[in-house]
């Protein structure tokens, strides 16, 4: 079973996360911040890390490239509903977040199917 | 002098002899050759006794020819008794030639005019004597008339010059009373440029007397540059020219004095002799005259309408700037009462309060809508004063007014302005919650077509879909109050949570690099506030700071709290100090810091340091006006470097009753909250309920893990609310091990109707506090409230 860490300071979105991959047939780990993401990954060394970016604890951004700088081998999602850059749009984010080196990037709200086909997308690519 | 001529004619003449022959003889001779009325006598007693008859009838006789030698009284005994008083009278006196001598003695004697030898030798003798005596006596008595004429002429001459030179005096004393009370220099120069006559006045302006003074030249007594200065004008008087002039006179004593002068040239035959001057000091009227102008040109250059009614309101004076705010022209408003500038936007009731103000002896102050001459309306920032005379009798009011219709309109756009920019800078917040919220109904619907979905499962997501939908419009109402356009009025507002949810609404915009920290004390006064604008202050604040740390990160502190009114450092002023203190909102940063050149800036509407793009310079312009309508002050602290300070003060007001809002609703706390529960579904439910309330809370849905926690740190948490029905371990079981670790602690046990436990019972095992399910969050708060408050 693929390992999935969700990482969403939004407490609903994150249980939405968590219900609707959990019933996808993956092991989710919800957390409401990314500090102890790193730590987390060596534990249980997830397959898929999806994160938000705007997080009050820790940025998503920030999360993506401790992730890349320490050459973990997992696929980063990076969502979000945009925020404070220029005009509040949510791909001006998440192209920055792409190109920190997210692999897939979903603008909130992410419609079921999208999501479920990203994830799959992505974890069959790897070929596991 | 008629008398005279007949006696020129015809004399009274008395013979006086003894003997008959002689007395006829002299008596005829007379009788024929002279006009002359004779009498005769025959001896001294009897020509006594005639001459004293004929003096009483007023008929003296002029002349007596007298017989020496005679019985009774002899001549020289008639003579003698006569001439006591009387030398106006003649005599002739016969005499023998043996007695020739005793007549010559007696000639010189009795000023005897002639003496004739008896017996007549020639009648022409006597004729020529009598006729002579007669003329020498006429001159003798014309003479003496004319000398007595003369001394009596002579005595009135002396009498009448003594009476002038007294009347002069007189009148020289009187000219020198008259001339030393008048408050004015009076003098008499004369050509050589001497004074002839100064009057008393003199003393005080050149310090010397009128005797001094007097004799002395002009430069002399006023000094070299006066004199220089005047001598124009002394030189056209000499000339015969009426002279008149102000003059700044710069006296020896130091003092300039500002002199009106009139010289007047005294004119003899044509040549001047001299002229009078008129000297009056000005000084303190020109010193009022030039305060009067200064007051007229600020009065008239004024940019505020003013005006000056009488007690009815008719107006008296109107300055230009009155003219070209009400369209009527100062020709048009006087004698008007000031209703011609009134519009229909005030009820009666207003102008009668502000009339009843003013005509009790009180200022007027406030804003007043007004209509032009052409009808147009302006807003009028008025000022109404009464002025009382010396009395203390009202008799004027005078208006000032500023038009600042331009200004409220310039204040609305900018209010708008301004909040349109706060709902720009929050737009990618809400932008980012709001998809959120999209993104958890969108999910959570579309989880909900899964087939054979667990009922539990169902229920949740619904669930879970109705909050996202409050949020959302709770969302929107926020949204919708900063764009609310209509003028906020200001209530009493009790100010820490409305501080909280702007805080709040902050943090999804301000990067997680920058720290915020929430020092807000509860215990606070409301104050006089309108929400939005409190919150306007707060983001606006907020965002600067945020700004102000952009790349380094850094700590964002809000501070409110009660200050005593003598804490505030500008509250000095009675109109903001109600005694009950202060109200103080600190926002502070750590961010680059503003320069001291930037700091007396930072105020001024589009004053910005920061691109274009990145603000309008509006916000703290705007923070200021916000604080200026709320009677409150700001000021601001900086540093280069290392950050910035914005203090500002509200005065509270002592009120009972403080509206709540739904965020404002007693519910709120801060105290962080266990909560155990075997359900995840009612631990996010309670969870997600008091933390929108501003409570911490730590969660578990496991009882032992919750043991275990406040094992760790017993110190942490303020309150336990426990369900009791739980697997493994009770709620009730929890509560006596948690009391067994601290038994100050609160605890809530929840029960429902099947538990195995009363209230009675948990109270027995000294569970304080008991809640039977399910546990409304308001029943939960208030009894959480009601515990620490």
């Amino acid at each position: 079973m693929k390992r999935i860490l969700v990482i969403e300071d939004d407490d609903k979105y994150r249980y939405f996360l968590k219900e609707a991959l959990t019933n996808a047939g993956y092991e989710v780990t919800t957390t409401s911040d990314g500090k102890n993401s790193i730590e987390l990954h060596k534990q249980k060394s997830y397959d898929l890390v999806i994160t938000d970016i705007f997080m009050p604890e820790k940025e998503g951004f920030e999360i993506i490239l401790e992730f890349k700088s320490h050459a973990l081998d997992v696929k980063i999602i990076a969502i979000s509903g945009g925020g404070i850059f220029g005009d509040g749009n949510p791909d001006t984010v998440l192209n920055m977040a792409k190109d920190m080196g997210a692999d897939l990037i979903l603008s909130k709200p992410i419609r079921l199917p999208e999501l479920l086909g990203a994830v799959e997308e992505l974890l069959t690519v790897d070929g596991s | 002098m008629e008398k005279t001529v007949v006696r020129s004619d015809a004399y009274r003449i008395l013979l006086v002899d003894d003997e008959p022959y002689m007395l006829d003889t002299i008596f005829q001779t007379l009788e024929r050759n002279t006009p002359h009325l004779l009498d005769s006598a025959t001896n001294g007693l009897e020509a006594l006794d005639k001459y004293q008859n004929a003096l009483s009838s007023s008929q003296p006789y002029d002349l007596m020819i007298v017989d020496l030698k005679m019985p009774h009284m002899d001549g020289e005994t008639l003579i003698d008794e006569i001439r006591k008083t009387n030398q106006d009278i003649a005599f002739i006196i016969l005499t023998g030639h043996g007695n020739l001598l005793d007549a010559y003695k007696l000639l010189e004697k009795y000023h005897i005019s002639d003496f004739l030898n008896k017996p007549l030798e020639h009648p022409t003798a006597l004729l020529f004597s009598v006729k002579n005596t007669l003329e020498k006596q006429r001159l003798e008595l014309q003479n003496r008339r004319y000398l007595k004429e003369l001394e009596q002429t002579k005595d009135l001459l002396e009498i009448r010059v003594k009476e002038r030179t007294d009347e002069l005096a007189q009148r020289n004393e009187e000219l020198r009373l008259i001339t030393d009370n008048i408050p004015a220099l009076i003098a008499y120069v004369d050509q050589d440029h001497v004074y002839r006559f100064v009057n008393n006045a003199y003393q005080k302006t050149v310090h010397l007397s009128p005797r001094e003074v007097e004799g002395k030249h002009v430069q002399d007594v006023l000094g070299k540059k006066p004199y220089e200065m005047v001598k124009p004008y002394v030189d056209q008087a000499l000339a015969g020219q009426h002279v008149e002039y102000e003059i700044s006179m710069p006296y020896e004593d130091g003092v300039v004095r500002y002199m009106h002068a009139v010289y007047a040239p005294h004119m003899y035959n044509g040549n001047v002799l001299g002229f009078f001057a008129l000297i009056t000091d000005i000084t303190e009227r020109k010193k009022a005259e030039e305060e009067r102008k200064r007051l007229i040109t600020a009065v008239e250059q004024s940019h505020e309408a003013i005006t000056i009614t009488d007690v009815e309101g008719r107006i008296q004076y109107a300055n230009p700037a009155f003219e070209k705010i009400s369209g009527f022209s100062r020709e048009e408003s006087l004698g008007k009462k000031m209703n011609i500038i009134k519009s229909d936007q005030h009820e009666a009731s207003f102008y009668k309060e502000m009339w009843t103000q003013i005509t009790s002896g009180h200022a007027w102050h406030g804003r007043i809508t007004n209509q032009r001459k052409d009808g147009k309306r302006f807003v009028g920032e008025v000022t109404i004063s009464p002025i009382f005379d010396q009395s203390g009798k009202m008799v004027n009011f005078v208006g000032i007014q500023r038009d600042i219709t331009a200004e409220i309109h310039l204040e609305e756009q900018l209010h708008q302005s301004q909040k349109m920019q706060a709902l720009g800078t929050l737009a990618g917040g809400i932008a980012h919650d709001f998809n959120n919220i999209l993104g958890t109904i969108q999910g959570f619907t579309e989880l909900l077509h899964i087939k054979q979905l667990e009922e539990s499962k169902k229920e949740s997501y619904l669930e879970t879909i109705q909050q996202s939908i409050d949020r959302a419009t709770d969302l929107v109402r926020q949204i919708l109050t900063f764009s609310r356009t209509s003028e906020q009025r200001l209530v009493p507002l009790h100010i820490p949570p409305i501080v909280r949810e702007a805080i709040k609404m902050m943090r999804a915009v301000i990067p997680t690099n920058i720290e915020i920290c929430e020092n807000i004390n509860e215990d606070c006064f409301p104050i006089a506030a309108n929400k939005t604008q409190i919150q306007q202050v707060i983001i606006n604040l907020c965002t600067n700071a945020y700004h102000a740390m952009q790349g380094e990160g850094g700590k964002l502190e809000v501070i409110l709290k009660q200050v005593s009114s003598e804490e505030c450092p500008f509250f000095h002023n009675p109109q903001h100090n109600n005694g009950t203190g202060t109200l103080y909102l600190g926002v502070c940063d750590t961010g680059i810091g503003i320069s001291p050149q930037n700091l007396e800036k930072v105020f001024d509407p589009f004053f910005t340091t920061k691109e274009v793009d990145e603000g309008t310079g509006l916000g703290l312009s705007v923070v200021h006006g916000i604080v200026e309508s709320h009677q409150g002050m700001i000021n601001v602290e900086s540093q280069l470097e290392k950050g910035t300070t914005f203090h500002i003060y509200f005065p509270v007001i002592e009120t009972v009753e403080v509206p709540t809002s739904a965020t404002a609703s007693g519910k709120e706390g801060k105290e962080h909250i266990v909560i155990v529960d075997d359900e995840p579904k009612l631990i996010m439910f309670y969870e997600i309920a008091l933390k929108r309330l501003g409570y911490q809370v730590t969660a578990f849905n496991d009882s032992n893990m919750a043991l275990e926690r406040i094992k760790n740190q017993p110190d942490q948490f303020d309150i336990v609310f426990t369900d009791q029905n739980m697997p493994g371990m009770t709620g009730a079981q929890l509560s006596q091990r948690i009391l067994e670790l601290r038994n100050d602690l609160p605890i809530i046990l929840a029960t429902g109707h099947s538990d195995s436990i009363s209230e009675k019972e948990a109270k027995l095992l000294q569970i304080p506090y008991f809640l039977m399910k399910p546990v409304k969050i308001s029943t939960l708060t208030e009894l959480i409230r009601q515990i620490f408050n």
